[in-house]
């Protein structure tokens, strides 16, 4: 019996037990300081469904051993493309939202093939990489947002009609297609049920993926690239398709964010978006070569608790806004600890 | 012919950077004087940060994004030395005394954490960085004032308690630079600010000659092979890293006295990014740095730095391209740099294999 | 050999604390403001005019109800001060010494009490600041906390 329980406490980690304690610590904390207990697990869920698809993209590639996808900004920039051509089209309403998740697919695919590309190229040094590949395209397409010819007065700044603004409303377009989609409230709790549907759907879809043979030859590249290369899996065919299934889920994962935060934000916002995704995965307990589906939902569940939940309690109690500086702390804190540990070697 | 080849491959950033200066520089229309100004002004303000990132270099830890920690001790004693009044020279003296101990200890923390991540140093002490950014932010937003006592109200937020988001040493402003300062032909010459760069640079030329500097760099070419010989390499590293913090501290109390002031939520994070593009487009890469490359840098990348915005606003008529073309500009720098640094990690090791592959072949005939 | 090395460890601590002190000493920043103004009550009125000689040049000349600061690092200031007492007498020169409170920023001198003899508590007093006003306008700073704080990325002067 003491072993069993020893076994399952392994299993989930003595720092996610922690975190955990943590989490239940600031619940209980929560009547206390004013804040319900409902509201704070509806805003969980609330995030948990903008978010979830942006952690999940990091999957296909920690299963291909490209290890932590840092550069999810430059993935995210896909997703930017996609919806302001949709709305510079012309879309509007709930439409806009099919065609931004159309029209950021060709993109995806584009730009996961040569971040792919360049990836193959550079087999063990691919964080620190993706890192400034992200920033190198943030900033490329921050000239990119003032320069390109859009014209709709909606997404343009209004005084000067060039230059896309920094922050577009999707108010009139398609803000909570799918939050507001079969929304129900239990005991109080909101659950934005269209978005985690769509979040489930794409899930199974990679679960399944992961099952079918192209899926485990993937594990089998990231968890053991000898053993791979002498079954004849050709490693890099195989990396680059990770990288654009990656790719094309962080391009969705952020339209599917906008939908529910209710803004676009282009230029310099991508930049803050790699450090949560990752930190929630690894909070999830996957480690740098190893994550599942079950990750990603734990991860993201954790991490939206603690960035949500801790800067509201914090705050009601003794009145100071730290939420901030709690998000830097815990989502750094998160992957460094991730980074500091062994990795565990691939079997030769 | 293939030794132009193979230089012209070896060299390629700064040579690209050469190009790219010598197309803006006449479209800027800026006039030579100023040039050399802005040069003299940046590479005196910048150049001691940027001599710091050399040492963990030669330890084999790569590109030490680190060396914010340095900038942010740097920072702390400044705006303690602020809060107390000290002007001049004696403020900057105090200010570079008191940011030791707090860089020593961050380099310790740094140090020991990268060599629990060993080969991944870079990315390693890239989210080092970012963590104690945070950190950083909790000290000077909540503890400034109720914990550390803070009196001026031109330091202290509204609020009561944390920091502002600039802080000024206009009292203190450029005490070092002015002190011995000559102007030859419209360009001033920071003489004592040199001074201390050249000495800087002897103790690095120096160190490298010591036995701990030869340490440092069998660690740097092959840690086994370093053990092997008797070499504490855990103890190498940290000490490697404290150096480097402890030196980053005193190049930010330089920078912020050039300026005169600083942000204090972000100056570190930029000081540390523009450190390393400047670094690297002086040709150094991952594994090999000199001092002739920081100076090359400095140059080469602030020139850029100098005329991006003017050169930006002229051929597009928006002036936030060329600020944004600038920050773009750093982070492919050092995208490339990191690029062909694995390339070439890469070949060297799939060489390395031929041979091995070779001689087995040669032995088993 | 480790006491050696103990001594010079203890030597160069100690050396670095000097330092330290000394900086402390000759660094401390303060603000001297003159006043050339009569004090309520007692028998000080103001002089016609006191030039301010700092350093060898000429700061200003104060008229009757005037102020001027000077600023300085260190414990003392010397200044040298050409009083003319009223409109008929003559300019005469005199240095004058002031010793200043280490924890004082700014330090207010009455002129014409110092130099009609007056005790130090009369002719020196701590300088506070008239700018509470102001303090409430400005309330609405908030820190900018950015981690990518890419904009206006480096500062332009």
């Amino acid at each position: 019996m003491k072993e069993r329980i020893k076994n399952i406490i392994a299993e989930f980690g003595i720092s996610r037990l922690i975190i955990v304690g943590f989490i239940l610590f600031m619940f209980a904390l929560a009547p206390v300081s004013g804040n319900k207990i409902s509201t704070l697990l509806s805003n969980v869920a609330n995030r948990f469904a903008w978010n979830g698809l942006l952690v999940l993209s990091m999957v296909p590639m920690i299963h291909s051993g490209c290890g932590l996808n840092f550069g999810l900004p430059l993935e995210i920039e896909a997703g930017l493309l996609g919806v302001t051509i949709a709305i510079e089209m012309g879309f509007t309403g709930n439409e806009a939202f099919l065609a931004a998740l159309t029209i950021a697919t060709p993109f995806a695919i584009l730009f996961g093939t040569l971040y792919g590309f360049l990836l193959n190229k550079i087999k063990g040094g691919e964080m620190m990489i993706a890192t400034y590949v992200g920033f190198s395209a943030v900033s490329l397409m921050c000239i990119g947002w003032v320069m390109l010819p859009f014209k709709n007065p909606v997404i343009v700044w209004g005084y000067t009609g060039k230059g896309l603004r920094t922050m577009i409303s999707i108010e009139n377009y398609y803000y909570e297609v799918l939050s507001g989609f079969l929304r129900f409230k239990l005991f109080g709790v909101t659950i934005p049920t269209g978005a985690i549907l769509f979040f489930a759907l794409i899930a199974f879809g990679i679960w399944a993926f992961l099952h079918t043979k192209t899926g485990t030859a993937m594990t089998a590249v990231g968890s053991n690239p000898t053993f791979a290369k002498a079954a004849g899996i050709n490693i890099d065919r195989i990396r680059m398709l990770s990288v654009i299934l990656s790719t094309w889920i962080a391009a969705i994962g952020i339209i599917n964010y906008q939908q529910g935060f209710g803004y676009v934000q282009l230029y310099t916002a991508p930049y803050s978006m790699a450090m949560p995704a990752v930190a929630a995965i690894l909070l999830g307990g996957a480690s740098v070569n190893k994550a599942s589906i079950s990750n990603v939902i734990i991860g993201t569940i954790l991490y939206q608790a603690i960035v949500t939940t801790t800067p509201n309690v914090i705050n009601s109690l003794i009145n100071l806004d730290i939420s901030d500086v709690i998000r830097i702390i815990v989502s750094n804190g998160v992957i460094l600890f991730a980074l500091t540990r062994k990795i565990e070697e691939p079997k030769k | 012919m293939k030794n132009i080849i193979e230089f012209l491959k070896k060299n390629i950033v700064p040579i690209m950077f050469i190009i790219i200066c010598s197309i803006c520089v006449p479209i800027s229309g800026f006039s030579v004087t100023y040039m050399i100004n802005e040069v003299m002004t940046r590479l005196t303000r910048n150049a001691f940060l940027i001599l710091s990132l050399l040492i963990p270099i030669m330890a084999g830890m790569g590109l030490n994004f680190g060396m914010t920690l340095g900038a942010m001790a740097g920072e702390i004693a400044i705006v303690l030395v602020s809060d107390w009044q000290i002007w001049g020279i004696p403020a900057i003296v105090l200010a570079c005394i008191f940011s030791i101990p707090i860089s020593i200890l961050l380099g310790l923390f740094c140090g020991k954490m990268l060599n629990m991540a060993k080969s991944r140093e870079m990315v390693t002490s890239y989210i080092i960085s970012f963590f104690m950014n945070g950190i950083y932010m909790l000290l000077m937003l909540y503890a400034m004032g109720p914990i550390i006592p803070i009196k001026h109200t031109s330091i202290k937020l509204p609020r009561g308690y944390g920091i502002r988001n600039t802080v000024s040493m206009l009292n203190n402003r450029q005490c070092i630079d002015n002190a011995l300062a000559f102007s030859v032909g419209g360009v001033k010459i920071p003489v004592l600010t040199l001074l201390i760069i050249a000495a800087m640079c002897l103790f690095i030329i120096w160190f490298r000659k010591t036995k701990l500097g030869q340490d440092m760099r069998a660690v740097g070419q092959d840690m086994e092979v370093a053990r092997s010989a008797g070499i504490d390499v855990e103890k190498t590293r940290i000490i490697a890293m404290v150096i480097s913090t402890v030196m980053a501290g005193f190049g930010m109390v330089l920078y912020v006295q050039n300026l005169s002031s600083f942000s204090t939520y972000s100056s570190h994070s930029n000081v540390g990014m523009f450190a390393i593009a400047a670094l690297l487009v002086g040709g150094a890469s991952v594994d090999k740095a000199s001092i002739g490359n920081v100076f090359l840098g400095v140059i080469l990348f602030h020139t850029l730095f100098i005329v991006a915005p003017t050169v930006g606003t002229k051929i597009t008529g928006d002036s936030m391209v060329g600020e944004y073309f600038r920050v773009f500009i750093s982070y492919a720098v050092i995208t490339i740099a990191l690029i062909m640094y694995e390339i070439k990690k890469r070949q060297q090791k799939s060489n390395a294999g031929k041979l091995l592959a070779e001689a087995q072949n040669k032995e088993e005939q | 050999m480790n006491k050696r090395r103990l001594f010079f460890i203890a030597g160069t601590l100690l050396a670095v604390v000097a330092i330290c002190v000394l900086c402390f000493i000759i660094g401390r920043g303060h603000t001297l403001y003159l006043d050339n103004k009569s004090i309520e009550n007692t028998s000080y009125s103001s002089y016609n005019a006191i030039d301010l000689v700092y350093k060898g040049e000429k700061v200003t000349t104060l008229a009757a109800r005037e102020r001027s600061s000077i600023s300085f690092t260190g414990q003392s200031v010397t200044i040298t001060l050409g009083i003319k007492k009223s409109k008929s007498s003559s300019v005469e020169e005199k240095t004058v010494t002031f010793k200043v409170p280490y924890n004082m920023d700014g330090i207010v001198i009455n002129l014409p009490a110092y130099l009609d003899g007056a005790d130090e508590s009369v002719y020196m007093s701590e300088f506070v600041s008239m700018a509470i006003v102001d303090e409430t306008n400005v309330d609405d700073e908030v820190p900018v906390t950015d981690e990518f704080a890419i904009e206006g990325a480096e500062e332009e002067q």
